[in-house]
């Protein structure tokens, strides 16, 4: 599963610090799902989602999709 | 949720935990393996045991009263999901270290490897017991820093 966090959180210059403490989860949570060694349970994901003022598709893509979407013509 | 840790509880980096449990492992057992070895005309040997049992118990209290000790053994409600599924594996890899040590002395006792010996005696089971049983304690902090990676300043 890839995500847009980095990018996000980027966008509202916030540090990974700040977006783990709005989300009230800890740094290393943060930091491994941006790096992807992490897939967060729906419940983190919808919060993250709603965080961001977005669905969660926004946020997350598995690769199954992405895979789906590039063979699309 | 995430719960910070109370302040009895020490901020130290995983690599510095790591060390800690590096050291708290090797000196305890070592203090183990030495003290079949000891007789009353070594004395270097016995300040040398009691050196590598000071030591350990000193680094084996400091690695327990890190926050990754906290991590270790907060209720699942103060920790978040990925603490959680970090601390689940440091678990798993206590329960194999244990499994181990057991197997390892049954296998010592079984084989008579146990230098000079094909008896244990009340000391050296009391010992072992001591040594597994700190060990054990502080395996959860120690897989835990092992597995955590440092991250950089923001």
């Amino acid at each position: 599963m890839t995500n847009r966090l980095k990018v996000l959180r980027a966008e509202r210059n916030w540090s990974q610090a700040d977006l783990a403490a709005r989300l009230e989860v800890s740094r290393q949570t943060i930091n491994a799902i941006e790096t992807g060694k992490h897939d967060p349970s729906l419940s983190l994901a919808f919060r993250i989602a709603r965080l961001f003022e977005s669905n969660v598709e926004a946020v997350f893509r598995d690769e199954g999709t992405q895979r789906r979407d590039q063979s699309a013509p | 949720m995430n719960a910070k840790p109370s302040r009895a509880y020490r901020k130290y980096r995983p690599a510095t935990v790591r060390k800690l449990f590096l050291t708290a492992n090797l000196t305890l057992w070592g203090w183990f393996a030495l003290k079949f070895f000891l007789t009353a005309d070594r004395p270097a040997l016995q300040v040398v045991t009691g050196v590598l049992a000071l030591i350990g118990t000193t680094t084996a209290v400091a690695v327990f009263l890190s926050d990754l000790s906290f991590i270790a053994h907060a209720p699942e409600g103060q920790i978040d999901e990925f603490q959680l599924s970090q601390r689940n594996r440091a678990y798993l890899q206590t329960m194999r270290y244990v499994t181990v040590l057991l197997a390892a002395s049954m296998l010592g006792s079984l084989f008579g490897i146990f230098p000079g010996r094909d008896e244990v005696t009340v000391g050296v089971l009391r010992n072992f017991i001591f040594v597994l049983f700190i060990t054990t304690l502080i395996s959860p902090a120690g897989f835990l820093a092992l597995a955590t990676e440092e991250l950089p300043e923001e």
